[in-house]
């Protein structure tokens, strides 16, 4: 399934943009809920793909797929799971189309992260994001969307499992085990955490 | 007693259900390993809610939604508005040319500054207009006179 035909079930909490009076075009509504979710759009998008350029490129790219599909959202559920959802697919049919990039799955990682991570003072200098990005963006694909929509963005397990396209065990399950991860890979910084250092 | 796993991240997201969490609770209370790892998963998490917002540049909305051809529509300014806009430029145009100085007032100063236009013209023809503009209203009447086609000046 592309992200083209993204569907959401009308169940779902309603969406305070989305009843926009009937005189507004379908163009203008678009950009306005666009607009209303853009910021934590381009979180879930940075953490994805971990870097400015290709954040930028898989944002826009998921906006032309969306305003394409827009004629399917439906008004009254929640635009920011239907968007980030179709973000998501175009991340991963990017993936699988660069045969450059390998998908590994979390028990083959390891030593991912290299060993400045060893070096907590950095924290107090305001360097936390580098050490912590890095372990990020060493996690597979799938582990580190999920991170990045509960941990980075703050959504709910469901709304992750809604957007990931799975049960939400299976994003509970993914969840610890990225966080286990990051503990080893930032075991310095989360004894200083756990100290009070930080 | 198996240690517990993934409902330790449950229990700390406040996701589970409340017999759920009596039950981890409980274990919790008699295991220190699962203490533990529940103290290393907050610290983990508070690491990650420290990372600092990623903003995106302020033109990627605007430039975004003029690429997928759903920008909002731009409301027509009022005609008075237009006209008054129109009036500024003139009466600013027209203030230039009053009260600008003249710099070249000597002949070859304003030749050598035509060459200089010319130049200048054929390097960036896009320029050209607004550049000649600027000129005909600063250079002194006598030099775009003697400047004009002559014989010895074609």
């Amino acid at each position: 399934m592309t992200s083209a035909h993204v569907t959401l079930n009308s169940t779902l909490p309603v969406d305070e943009l989305a009843h926009t009076t009937d005189v507004t075009s379908a163009r203008d509504r678009f950009a306005e809920l666009l607009a209303a979710h853009w910021d934590r759009a381009y979180r879930f998008a940075y953490h994805l793909t971990g870097n400015a350029a290709d954040s930028d490129d898989l944002i826009q790219q998921a906006a032309e797929e969306a305003f394409r599909a827009f004629h399917r959202f439906q008004p009254g559920t929640r635009f920011d799971r239907w968007f980030f959802r179709i973000m998501h697919n175009s991340f991963v049919d990017r993936i699988r189309r660069d045969r450059r990039r390998k998908i590994f799955s979390l028990d083959e990682v390891t030593g991912a992260v290299t060993s400045d991570a060893a070096d907590p003072s950095a924290i107090a200098e305001g360097a936390l994001d580098g050490p912590v990005l890095r372990a990020l963006h060493a996690l597979p694909p799938d582990a580190r969307a999920v991170i990045a929509l509960v941990d980075l963005v703050g959504l709910p397990y469901d709304d992750a499992a809604e957007i990931l396209h799975c049960p939400v065990g299976t994003v509970r399950s993914r969840l610890h085990r990225a966080r286990l991860a990051l503990r080893e890979w930032l075991r310095p910084y989360v004894d200083a955490m756990k100290r009070g250092d930080l | 007693m198996p240690h517990l796993t993934d409902q330790l991240s449950a229990y700390l997201d406040g996701t589970l259900t409340p017999e759920e969490a009596a039950a981890v609770a409980s274990h919790l209370a008699e295991c220190a390993e699962c203490r533990g790892t529940l103290d290393d998963l907050q610290a983990v998490r508070n690491l990650l809610r420290a990372v600092p917002d990623r903003a995106p540049h302020p033109s990627l909305l605007p430039r975004t939604l003029a690429r997928v051809g759903a920008a909002p529509h731009r409301k027509v300014a009022p005609r008075w508005m237009i006209a008054a806009a129109g009036a500024a430029v003139g009466l600013a145009l027209l203030l230039q040319v009053r009260l600008l100085p003249t710099p070249h007032t000597d002949r070859a100063a304003g030749i050598w500054y035509f060459q200089q236009h010319a130049v200048f013209a054929a390097a960036h023809p896009m320029t050209d207009v607004a550049l000649a503009s600027y000129l005909s209203s600063v250079l002194p009447y006598e030099v775009l006179r003697e400047w004009s086609a002559t014989p010895q000046n074609p």
